[in-house]
């Protein structure tokens, strides 16, 4: 853990890819790493505008926090490139930490949800230098950019396999929300109601927990499958 | 020091809610005993503070008597009929008095004969003050967030007499809401006045308890005084030549006096600190914006 | 009666192309330094990038207002000077000022270019509205959100001009262009450096379940774990005046009118402007595109209130000074 770094509530940290995260053991570093490269590379080549706003950021380092991932992001901002490497246990301090949802962080940094209100929402939690991730917000906003896209790009030849295995992740993910969402609804209602609606819905969700439980092996194993398949 | 044009100390207009009477006896004392060339008179911050307040004529004779100059000053948020019926009266007035515009609906009035323009009105830049003086205005207040380096600027190239702040509350902000009236949980419509509570602004703190602001019903000010006693030879050395000093509820002849000592020499600058630290005990003096800072910091000792 | 015209913020060209595509009648925005109001690091246009937001726009109708909204520099006008003669050079729908002595260099360089008084003028009132446009020929006006829904019907009863109005987002609760308690705290101010409680002196602090907000050093903000949060703006903090502590000046809340068009029109309304150039694309979207509707649907003389507190600071809308109850 970084000194400075916040981790969620127990309340934000009550979110569906936790569960996901839990049951979906670690990746190995090395090929999510060279992904990363990739990605990174993609955009700076094809959206050099942004590296023009990053330019004040030079040296500026950011720590990304999926709260329902195990694995974190840093990332290094350089003079006219981007660096990005995954990193499990973080061994320095960062200029910005920033932690959240792992799809919500993604859908901000496509522009997809607004940060702001993510923050207002306290979906999201920021520490450090509150400019420089303005900065980078801005940034990322100033062109079109879609990061399932990109990282699907960055497979090359294997993006056909990717984006099926991107679309089951994301229908697992928003399958698991719904459920949730179930749950933390009936957590608004009156107390009676409350409770007949938790078992209902933990019947619901131990059902649906097991379903997903057998997807997400055969998820994990195709990942793996396409781990080994990417050139080194 | 520059030597060859003699430097003007001003009483800015009284920003606070006082009494008729208090106000009254104030501006008397003024009159007879503080050492300034210009008095500014007139409610800037709110037109309803004006019911029931005649103490104005007297107030005018007897500063005029002891050889003040008066200044008429106008409101700095003109929003309704009445705000106007004000500015329009001191509009009139503007052929006998020298009248300070604080807001464009007087400028508009104004222009063409001699006037004042007040903080309120945002110069920032040369070719600003070129478009006021060319209207016909002889005399500038500056608005006070300017850095050393944009005064500078300015006195290089104005043909009026500017001036600047150098002691007080610094006003900050103007609003159509009155945080008086909010602060008692009471309506704008039914304000009772409340703001005449506070002689000096309402204390504003952070939830930690740290000194922030102060409000004074429509208007926020700094918690902090301005205190430029330390500056004053380089704002004389750059061509400014006029020291607004703003009115509170303490000895302001007091205060006047040890400016005008400091002006003329006569006491050194610990020394001036030290009379007016024991005045306005307990509060902080700032110089943050004229060295380019916050306006909250105090630069040097 | 004629359609309220749609005034969108864009603080990135894919900002300003998800505007003009989602309906907006005209986009706002920057050049990317200290000429305008929403100096915020990564964000604006450079030259190039507002040659070709004209030309996305324009394609599709839509109209390009560069705002150049703070206060020229003494001793070094030159990026405000640029600035207007860029704007003149490519040839602009309008120009958004404030500053007096940049409207006269404006109006005597470039006798074309169209002129809108910026909202950081404060020009509360017809008198100084008539001054504007006797002087410079200011051919619209974007009124201060300090004013009531009668005050800008009267006003616009004693001018010739245009007015537009500020229709969602951030709320200054003090009249703009006269407020220095940015700089007061901070250093930086709108006026001069076109920003507000800046972002390089924001701090959050995550102290056990609660989340601190902090400016400058000083707290303006404490929020619970479940609470909606806001950015620290100073003037929209929680402050102890005489023992009680609460939301002094102003509550973490974004204007909305989608349910007051009709009242709108009728005091004479003729924009409405959303503030928001620093938000997401995603706001943008969202907001451009729910305008759109409110504002067709007023001109078939339907009401439409729209709820978009999910985009708004603390979750929470309000009609601010349009409503005299706010005051």
């Amino acid at each position: 853990m970084p000194p400075a770094a916040a981790r969620p509530t127990d309340n934000d940290a009550f979110s569906p890819l936790l569960m996901a995260g839990l049951l979906l053991r670690p990746l190995p570093k090395a090929p999510l790493n060279r992904l990363l490269r990739h990605m990174a590379g993609h955009i700076q080549k094809n959206h050099p505008a942004i590296l023009e706003r990053l330019a004040p950021l030079a040296g500026t380092e950011f720590l990304i926090c999926p709260t329902d991932l195990p694995h974190d992001m840093r990332m290094i901002i350089g003079t006219g490139q981007v660096d990005c490497r995954i990193e499990d246990d973080i061994k320095a301090p960062a200029d910005v930490t920033i932690s959240g949802p792992f799809l919500s962080l993604m859908d901000m940094m496509d522009g997809r949800i607004d940060g702001d209100a993510l923050f207002f929402s306290r979906s999201l939690s920021v520490e450090g230098d509150t400019e420089a991730l303005l900065t980078l917000r801005n940034a990322m906003d100033s062109e079109d950019i879609d990061l399932r896209q990109e990282i699907l790009t960055s497979l090359g030849p294997l993006k056909t396999p990717a984006a099926a295995l991107l679309n089951i992740t994301g229908r697992l993910y928003h399958g698991l929300s719904r459920d949730m969402s179930h749950i933390r609804r009936a957590a608004t209602a009156s107390l009676a109601r409350r409770c007949d609606a938790l078992t209902q819905e933990n019947q619901e969700l131990a059902r649906k927990t097991a379903e997903l439980e057998k997807k997400l092996t055969k998820t994990q194993n195709r990942l793996q499958v396409l781990n080994r398949k990417i050139p080194s | 020091m520059d030597v060859t044009q003699k430097s003007g100390l001003s009483l800015g207009p009284l920003l606070f809610n006082w009494d008729g009477d208090k106000t009254r006896d104030f501006y008397f004392a003024i009159a007879d005993e503080a050492p300034v060339n210009h008095v500014y008179l007139g409610e800037v911050v709110c037109a309803k503070r004006l019911a029931g307040k005649d103490y104005l004529p007297e107030v005018i004779e007897r500063l005029e008597r002891a050889g003040k100059t008066v200044i008429l000053s106008g409101l700095m948020l003109v929003l309704d009929d009445r705000d106007m019926t004000i500015t329009n009266d001191l509009a009139t007035m503007g052929r006998d008095y020298l009248v300070e515009a604080n807001d464009m609906s007087l400028v508009s009035q104004l222009r063409g004969q001699n006037h004042a323009i007040g903080p309120f009105i945002n110069i920032y830049n040369e070719a600003s003050l070129k478009y006021y003086e060319d209207g016909g205005a002889s005399r500038i207040s500056l608005p006070p967030e300017l850095p050393a380096a944009s005064l500078r600027a300015l006195a290089h190239v104005a043909t009026s007499a500017l001036e600047v702040q150098v002691f007080g509350r610094l006003p900050l902000a103007i609003s159509a809401r009155c945080y008086h009236a909010r602060a008692h949980k009471l309506h704008k419509d039914g304000c009772q006045y409340i703001c005449d509570r506070d002689p000096d602004g309402r204390a504003v703190d952070t939830m930690d308890g740290q000194p922030f602001l102060a409000i004074n019903g429509l208007q926020t000010l700094s918690h902090s005084y301005i205190n430029l006693s330390a500056e004053l030879p380089a704002l004389q050395e750059m061509g400014i030549h006029n020291f607004r000093l703003s009115p509170h509820d303490v000895d302001m002849v007091k205060v006047c006096t040890i400016f005008r000592d400091r002006l003329e020499g006569k006491i050194d600058l610990a020394e001036a600190n030290d009379i007016l630290e024991a005045e306005v005990f307990a509060i902080e003096f700032s110089n943050g914006y004229y060295h380019g800072e916050a306006g909250r910091m105090q630069i040097g000792t | 009666m004629t359609k309220l015209e749609l005034v969108c913020p864009a603080g990135t060209p894919a900002a300003l192309r998800i505007a003009v595509d989602s309906g907006a009648d005209a986009v706002y925005m920057g050049f990317r330094d200290e000429t305008n109001a929403r100096n915020f690091p990564g964000l604006n246009f450079s030259v190039e990038e507002l040659a070709e937001a004209l030309d996305y726009a324009h394609t599709r109708g839509a109209k390009v207002l560069l705002a150049v909204n703070t206060y020229a520099k003494a001793g070094n006008g030159d990026p405000w000077i640029r600035a207007v003669d860029n704007a003149a050079r490519l040839k602009v729908d309008a120009i958004i000022m404030a500053d007096i002595g940049l409207l006269a260099y404006a109006k005597e360089t470039h006798p074309d270019l169209r002129l809108h008084l910026s909202v950081q003028a404060s020009a509360s009132n017809p008198a100084a509205i008539n001054h504007y446009v006797q002087e410079f020929g200011i051919r619209r006006v974007v009124l201060p959100r300090v004013l009531t829904l009668p005050e800008i019907r009267r006003i616009n009863e004693r001018i010739d001009i245009k007015t537009e109005v500020f229709a969602f987002g951030g709320m200054c609760p003090m009249a703009e262009g006269r407020c220095s308690l940015s700089s007061y705290i901070t250093g930086k101010s709108p006026n001069m450096n076109g920003v507000c409680s800046p972002a390089s002196h924001v701090t959050y602090v995550q102290s056990g379940a609660d989340l601190k907000t902090n400016l400058a050093g000083f707290t303006i903000n404490t929020f619970g774990p479940n609470e909606q949060a806001g950015y620290p703006t100073l003037c929209k903090g929680r402050f102890a005046a005489g023992g009680e502590v609460g939301y002094l000046f102003e509550e973490p809340t974004s204007l909305n009118v989608t349910g007051i068009l009709p009242e709108l029109m009728d005091a004479g309304v003729s924009a409405l402007k959303i503030e928001g150039r620093q938000r997401s694309k995603a706001y943008v979207r969202e907001v451009v595109r729910n305008f759109r509707a409110a504002i067709d649907a007023a001109a078939r003389g339907e009401r439409l209130e729209i709820n978009m507190d999910g985009l708004s600071e603390g979750g929470q809308n309000t009609t601010g000074a349009y409503d005299k109850k706010w005051m």
